[in-house]
């Protein structure tokens, strides 16, 4: 049997031991799920990089005294990361706190000018950006991680109906900031 | 129903399917084999340090009882390791004690004076 085809809950057993090859085998099962969500909820790659490197070394630091406690470790890994991106945000916040709300895009610039799918990219990161903390992680969870309500409930560790609602007001608002968006730029992507 | 009526939810579809063809195109962030390494750096880093950490959990590990890992369980072994020896000292016999002064006072450096002086007082 290969690496690959090993449980989670197995390779974490023998990673806790200090095989490498089992640390390899969750690098590559696991890594690009949780640098992927933390792209999406900090827009930048070197803070995902930092954000992805402490969650895979919490997992390291408990690898040892693992239990299956009823969360997959999919579920426990998304919810360290996380919380490793909010605690980036907020420092980002205290930092800037004039950048956090981003440019907001009115649909007036660029109007003549041949709508480059970045612009709509760069759209969508601001409008997200613009989002609360965790209306944004609700939707990256939900839409871009492909989680069920159920455990992205799990995840951020609140009831579904929670997740129901976050998820429900940040569609509203991403509909009111990207939908005012000028009709050539949103062509591209009916 | 007439066009008016129906106008409203039609818009809130288009603005739906709207929203997810533009949630659809957010880039995704692929950890490339440099990234792979440093978490896996990561790890080196940390057995390492489990490594050199001398632990009970090794003692625990080489003979399969893992209660002494915790530090509970520890620091009960020492409590008990302590309370035996108060109690043995606290038991000892008249005979030990007598021997135990006996030998107090042999290391006693000014024991050979003192006998030396009384031996001389006397005589």
């Amino acid at each position: 049997m290969t690496d690959d085809e090993d449980s989670d809950e197995a390779l974490i057993v023998r990673a806790g031991r200090g095989d490498r090859l089992a640390a390899g085998a969750l690098i590559a099962r696991h890594s690009p799920k949780v640098l992927a969500l933390c792209g999406r909820i900090l827009f930048d790659r070197a803070g995902a990089e930092d954000a992805a490197q402490e969650t895979f070394l919490k997992l390291w630091e408990n690898a040892a005294r693992w239990k299956p406690q009823g969360a997959r470790l999919e579920t426990w890994l998304y919810r360290v990361a996380s919380n490793a991106c909010f605690d980036r945000l907020r420092r980002r916040k205290r930092e800037a706190p004039e950048e956090e709300a981003g440019d907001v895009i009115d649909g007036a610039p660029a109007a003549d000018e041949e709508i480059a799918e970045n612009d709509r990219r760069r759209a969508l990161e601001v409008a997200l950006a613009a989002l609360p903390e965790r209306q944004r992680i609700a939707v990256t969870l939900c839409h871009y991680q492909e989680l069920s309500n159920i455990e992205a409930a799990q995840t951020m560790e609140i009831s579904v109906e929670a997740v129901e609602s976050l998820l429900a007001r940040a569609r509203r608002s991403l509909k009111e900031s990207l939908l005012g968006l000028k009709e050539e730029l949103l062509e591209g992507v009916r | 129903m007439t066009m008016f009526d129906q106008e409203p939810e039609t818009s809130a579809d288009n603005a739906d399917a709207r929203l997810d063809a533009l949630l659809s195109i957010a880039p995704r962030l692929e950890p490339d084999d440099a990234f792979r390494a440093e978490l896996l750096a990561g790890f080196d880093v940390r057995s390492r340090r489990a490594r050199s950490r001398i632990s009970l959990s090794l003692f625990a590990d080489a003979f399969g009882w893992r209660g002494l890992s915790r530090p509970v369980a520890a620091f009960s072994l020492l409590a008990g390791v302590c309370a035996t020896g108060f109690v043995a000292g606290a038991s000892a016999t008249p005979g030990d004690r007598e021997t135990y002064a006996a030998l107090a006072e042999a290391f006693d450096q000014s024991f050979d004076l003192n006998v030396e002086n009384a031996n001389w007082a006397e005589e």
